[in-house]
């Protein structure tokens, strides 16, 4: 038995004629597996290449394009990356191509080799090198913070709010750019403030930044957040920033619908049309760009579609935006106090920077305006605690406080004190754990 | 050969039967709503055709006829012409006009709209194209950007300088002499910073800051003689608003005006262009030589809480180009802040007759601001009034005359309110201006809905630079840098 496997290699039958099932079965396989890993391990990665390209079937876009070498390349590019717009698209694309391109070479290196297993083996090495080479960037493979980065974006972009939470609390974010996604997600669930210390904060730039590194990543992700506040020319500045980090000059759908988004939001029909405009030969964004093209000038439409963020803009236009974040989100939520994002970041931008008289400021301003659900733990933890500090723990709160809450923070914080020596024992996950921790770091 | 000549004649007459032409037209009363909106303007001789669109057209004719002779036909999705065909046709009616017809394909129906006039002005455009910089709307970043020039009779561009090529740092305030293109300056932001200073063709790097001045060499503008340029040096930072009517807000916390010696490499800094009470900034000499013209604001505390109190007055100071001295005394020509405006970037026509400059309600950054406009001072006369017809509802700004003293160029946001386009506008000699025209694009449509860049610092060229983007580039890279000394002038 064993001598008849020899004598037959794989790829040839025993009456002589060429066996292609097995070798057709194995290049299956590995396109199922190709597949499965870009659907899965790599969906965060083709996620970010479509969000640097935008493939358009229009006859001005292929013809400027096309007048070079590298304006070719980038039609193929930009034409594959446009189906990473959907997992399964994307996938299959990349398992496809890979296929393809092992089959074709296969078929031609058979024509002239004896040693059809190695043959077979050879041609799978262009394919994998340039699925290595080419389609994995460096930074994937060298540099956890940028893989971490990705997935975050990844989860952010298909509105994943509990895996992204999930992800925080069980591996604290590599990077700022990281937990402010984090964050966000905590807020979309309207948990922030309340489970913020659940994850490790790492100070007000782990919540909001305006400044790009890098990448388009950041800013995107800020885009993201802002238009959630209420931010909608923040939102469109963040977008137009992101693309400076576009490669070569690209459009980029993600960030053209964003910027039809903030100015449908914000009324400026005019700058919105063009990027409908543009989007609306594109295959993914099309659709929905043509529809808000056919709907342009119908404000009944598009106060419907926008109407509660139009609720939440700013409309002081005299109004420039403070230095000071802080008191940003403080004007954001005097403006508007039905703007309870805009509440849960000034609480959490206050208790993130330690400005604690001002976390009992807002906290006062808040219940002024009517604020009657239970004020996040977080912050009565800090109110409290502070007033505790002060020694004035006979008198009468600040804010309406049950002695459970008054007895837990005051054994907090003396588990806290006690822990001081060796921070490692102290009790973790609260504001005023997160505050020793950043007394410690101010420590020489 | 000739059976291929005869196959293409008969798949060209294929195609042109497959084009829908006008049998049943129904007339219409209006003008018809073409971009860009090229009805009744006036143009020079040797501009680049104006094609245009119509936005619900799927198909046009379009005939333009000139008053003295010459026809040109044009049909398919916009209106395209031959350009050798084109610059016949405006030779031909130079002085006069042409009438254009348009029949439009619009639901359906075929509409034979008014025809409207576009005058061909007998004023002459004594340039051979514009210099000016592309970037996209951004502001914290800086992505793809460059200069570039355009020859002003076709559609030909050609980049000078993009940042792609120096590790992406910021380029701005391309400034050439108006009479010789060779001679420029430019500064570069980042990395590889740099007050560029090309005389004839050769290039200095001038260090990006100057200590002792505490800044860089910022808003320039050549002496007529090339012996010397006057920069502003400006502590400027940014913020934002929250709302889309107004997007961001840029303002200076100091600036002063010096005068820069290529020669020496020195730069003088004169007390009375850089007192601490005051902002001066965007420098202008005359077409003699013998005045520096400017504009200046009182100083405010605060300046991002009191941002709109700042508003600038235009002045005039002598200038020597024996010295390369002030005078002693400031003239103010234009006192904006009187009437609670903010007047700046002013620019003399090279005739001495004309002073040119933005008007908004407060600030030195006109393009960001809608209510911005241009304004003219007849210079004889001292009589102030603005360009209606250059105009519109969004900002005008980054203005610029042409050699003749009878055309100039600007930026206006009236497209869409956020790009930047370039604008021609004609100036009679008594300082009418006719209705402007936007630089003519290869495709206006695609060139309008999908451009990703903004115009700014447009200026004529007399020719085509030969300076070649390589030699800049690689001066640029270079960590060569010349420092520049400076000399304080009290009074």
């Amino acid at each position: 038995m064993e001598k008849k496997h020899q004598d037959i290699p794989t790829g040839q039958k025993a009456d002589g004629r060429k066996h292609t099932m097995p070798f057709g079965m194995l290049t299956v396989l590995m396109g199922i597996i190709v597949f499965l890993t870009c659907l899965y391990p790599l969906r965060a990665l083709l996620n970010y290449y479509e969000e640097l390209h935008l493939f358009r079937f229009s006859g001005a876009y292929l013809r400027d394009l096309a007048q070079s070498w590298s304006g070719l390349r980038e039609i193929v590019v930009s034409f594959i990356t446009q189906f990473f717009y959907n997992g399964l698209t994307g996938a299959l694309t990349v398992a496809l191509l890979f296929v393809a391109l092992h089959w074709c070479l296969w078929l031609w290196l058979r024509q002239c080799g004896k040693s059809r297993v190695m043959l077979y083996a050879a041609s799978f090495l262009p394919s994998l090198l340039l699925f290595v080479c080419g389609f994995l960037p460096r930074p994937l493979l060298t540099d956890p913070t940028f893989r971490e980065l990705l997935t975050y974006h990844y989860l952010m972009r298909t509105h994943q709010w509990q895996p992204i939470v999930w992800k925080a609390v069980h591996s604290s974010p590599l990077s700022d750019y990281s937990l402010r996604v984090a964050n966000f997600a905590l807020a979309m669930q309207g948990k922030l403030p309340d489970d913020m210390f659940a994850l490790h904060q790492t100070g007000p730039l782990g919540l909001l930044s305006d400044a790009g590194t890098g990448n388009h990543l950041p800013s995107a992700a800020m885009s993201d957040i802002f238009l959630q506040l209420g931010l909608v020319a923040d939102a469109e500045r963040m977008a137009f920033d992101a693309l400076q980090f576009i490669p070569h000059g690209r459009r980029s759908g993600r960030l053209y619908r964003r910027l039809a988004e903030a100015n449908l939001a914000g009324g400026d029909y005019r700058v919105a049309a063009k990027y409908l405009q543009c989007l609306s030969s594109s295959l993914f964004y099309g659709r929905w760009a043509r529809r808000q093209l056919a709907h342009m000038g119908d404000e009944t439409y598009f106060s419907s579609q926008y109407g509660h963020l139009r609720s939440l803009i700013p409309t002081d236009r005299n109004q420039l935006i403070p230095p000071d974040k802080g008191q940003w989100l403080a004007d954001l939520y005097r403006l508007h106090p039905e703007n309870r994002m805009a509440l849960a970041y000034l609480w959490a931008y206050d208790l993130l920077s330690g400005r604690q008289s001002l976390v009992l400021q807002h906290t006062q301003q808040a219940l002024q305006k009517g604020y009657q659900s239970t004020l996040p733990l977080p912050v009565q933890e800090c109110i409290i605690g502070n007033w505790l500090l002060r020694g004035e723990g006979q008198g009468t709160p600040p804010i309406p406080a049950s002695e459970e809450l008054i007895s837990h923070t005051a054994a907090l914080l003396q588990s806290l004190g006690q822990a001081a020596a060796s921070p490692q024992a102290a009790p973790t996950g609260s504001y005023w754990h997160y505050r020793m921790e950043k007394e410690m770091q101010k420590k020489p | 050969m000739n059976l291929r000549l005869l196959l293409l004649l008969i798949i060209t007459a294929l195609l042109n039967a497959c084009h829908p032409r006008p049998k049943h037209t129904a007339e219409v009363s209006d003008y018809p709503h073409i971009v860009p909106d090229y009805v009744g303007v006036t143009i020079p001789t040797g501009i680049a055709p104006l094609h245009f669109a119509m936005p619900e057209a799927e198909r046009m004719e379009v005939e333009l006829s000139g008053t003295r002779g010459e026809k040109l036909h044009s049909h398919g999705t916009y209106a395209k012409m031959d350009l050798d065909q084109w610059h016949q046709l405006l030779s031909a009616n130079r002085g006069d006009s042409l009438t254009v017809s348009v029949t439009a394909l619009v639901n359906g129906e075929w509409r034979r709209y008014r025809p409207f006039p576009i005058y061909v002005s007998a004023d002459t455009l004594r340039a051979w194209g514009l210099t000016y910089r592309l970037i996209p709307p951004g502001y914290e970043s800086y992505g793809q950007m460059g200069l570039y020039e355009r020859e002003l009779r076709s559609f030909s561009e050609r980049p000078l300088l993009e940042n792609s090529e120096i590790s992406r740092g910021c380029i701005n305030c391309h400034t050439p002499l108006p009479s010789e293109p060779e001679t420029f300056t430019f500064h570069v932001r980042g990395p590889h910073g740099a007050t560029v200073v090309s005389r004839k063709g050769t290039i200095e790097m001038l260090a990006p800051r100057n200590e002792a001045l505490g800044g860089s060499m910022v808003y320039p503008y050549w002496h007529p003689t090339g012996s010397y340029i006057a920069y502003s040096t400006n502590d400027t930072h940014q913020n934002f608003y929250s709302t889309h009517s107004r997007r961001i807000e840029v303002y200076d916390n100091h600036s002063d005006i010096l005068i820069y010696r290529p020669d020496s490499h020195q730069i003088l800094l004169d007390s009375l262009l850089a007192r601490p009470d005051r902002l001066e900034s965007y420098p202008t000499f005359s077409p003699d030589g013998r005045s520096l013209y400017y504009c200046t604001a009182q100083r405010q505390d605060s300046i991002w809480k009191n941002y709109s109190l700042i508003r600038y007055d235009i002045c005039r100071i002598a200038f020597h180009p024996e010295t390369g001295r002030l005078g002693t005394s400031v003239d103010t020509l234009v006192h904006a802040s009187r009437s609670g405006h903010s007047a700046c970037m002013p620019r003399i026509s090279p005739d001495e007759r004309f002073l040119l400059f933005a008007l908004c309600d407060y600030g030195c950054f006109p393009i960001w601001h809608p209510e911005a406009d241009l304004w003219m001072m007849d210079l004889k006369t001292n009589h102030t009034f603005p360009l209606r017809q250059a105009n519109s509802q969004d900002a005008e700004s980054f203005h610029a005359w042409s050699p003749d003293s009878r055309w100039i160029v600007f930026t206006s946001r009236r497209t869409n309110g956020l790009y930047t386009e370039l604008y021609l506008c004609h100036v009679d000699s008594i300082g009418h201006a006719s209705k402007a025209f936007c630089l003519p694009q290869r495709h206006p449509v695609q060139f309008m809905t999908e451009t990703p860049y903004s115009f700014n610092t447009p200026d004529f060229a007399a020719t085509p630079l030969r300076s070649s983007s390589k030699e800049l580039r690689d001066r640029i890279m270079k960590a060569e840098r010349i420092p520049t000394e400076l000399q304080m002038q009290q009074h």
